[in-house]
């Protein structure tokens, strides 16, 4: 046997599951996992890896669009595979009968337990408006290759 | 006494920004958008041109990754 140098595998798995703190963290007020949400942004807006927290500011609007976006289905347990933590939403994004008129490109993930709706992760697609009908981000394979969060 | 509607009578309708609209009145396309990362398909109903109805459906292909970097000691 010998010895390597390596970022635990389980590690990685726990910091989706928010059991390590290097810096000031929060009280948790319960071991059950967080709920999320999926915001819409305009193509004119600036959300990126800089994006802290969600905001409204530049942040679809229309009918039936409701700010904030809406919550996501999380039955996926973060899991790793091939030295790869992975996490999916175990549904499809959905927004039904909205008329989002302006172009909008991009959606938001952030933490809606948290005090500070604290962000995730953002995600881009080709430019899009929806006129009285459905919007649907519909989810990658949840896996160590595809998965749509990824901690390699 | 009950009128019995026949399946000729029946005109089906499909909501749009106008309220609701025979669809036969509308003009239906599709497209497609295959990307490296995402699959998109979009379909529209015109009416004399106009927009009243489009729906998206994206089909993300790959999420995000990040990195937990490694630095060997004293490298």
């Amino acid at each position: 046997m010998a010895n390597t140098q390596a970022v635990c595998n389980s590690f990685k798995t726990d910091l989706f599951n928010g059991l390590h703190a290097f810096g000031a963290s929060v009280i948790r007020a319960a071991t059950t996992k967080d709920s999320f949400k999926a915001a819409l942004y305009l193509a004119s807006a600036t959300i990126n890896k800089a994006t802290t927290a969600y905001s409204v500011t530049g942040e679809v609007s229309g009918t039936n669009y409701t700010a904030g976006g809406v919550a996501i289905t999380n039955a996926n347990a973060p899991a790793n595979t091939a030295d790869v933590t992975y996490w999916t939403p175990s549904a499809s994004f959905a927004w039904t009968t909205v008329t989002l008129a302006t172009a909008f490109d991009c959606c938001l993930i952030y933490n809606f337990t948290a005090a500070g709706v604290n962000s995730v992760a953002s995600y881009t697609f080709s430019s899009q408006t929806v006129t009285a009908g459905n919007f649907t981000l519909t989810m990658p394979t949840n896996d160590q290759t595809t998965g749509l969060l990824r901690l390699t | 006494m009950e009128k019995k509607i026949l399946d000729k009578e029946i005109v089906p309708l499909i909501y749009t920004i106008h309220g609701n609209l025979p669809i036969a009145d509308l003009e239906y396309s599709c497209a497609w958008h295959i990307g490296e990362e995402e699959v998109g398909f979009m379909e529209t109903y015109t009416l004399n041109g106009e927009i009243v109805k489009q729906s998206v459906h994206i089909n993300k292909l790959k999420g995000a990754e990040m990195g937990a970097e490694q630095v060997q000691f004293g490298g």
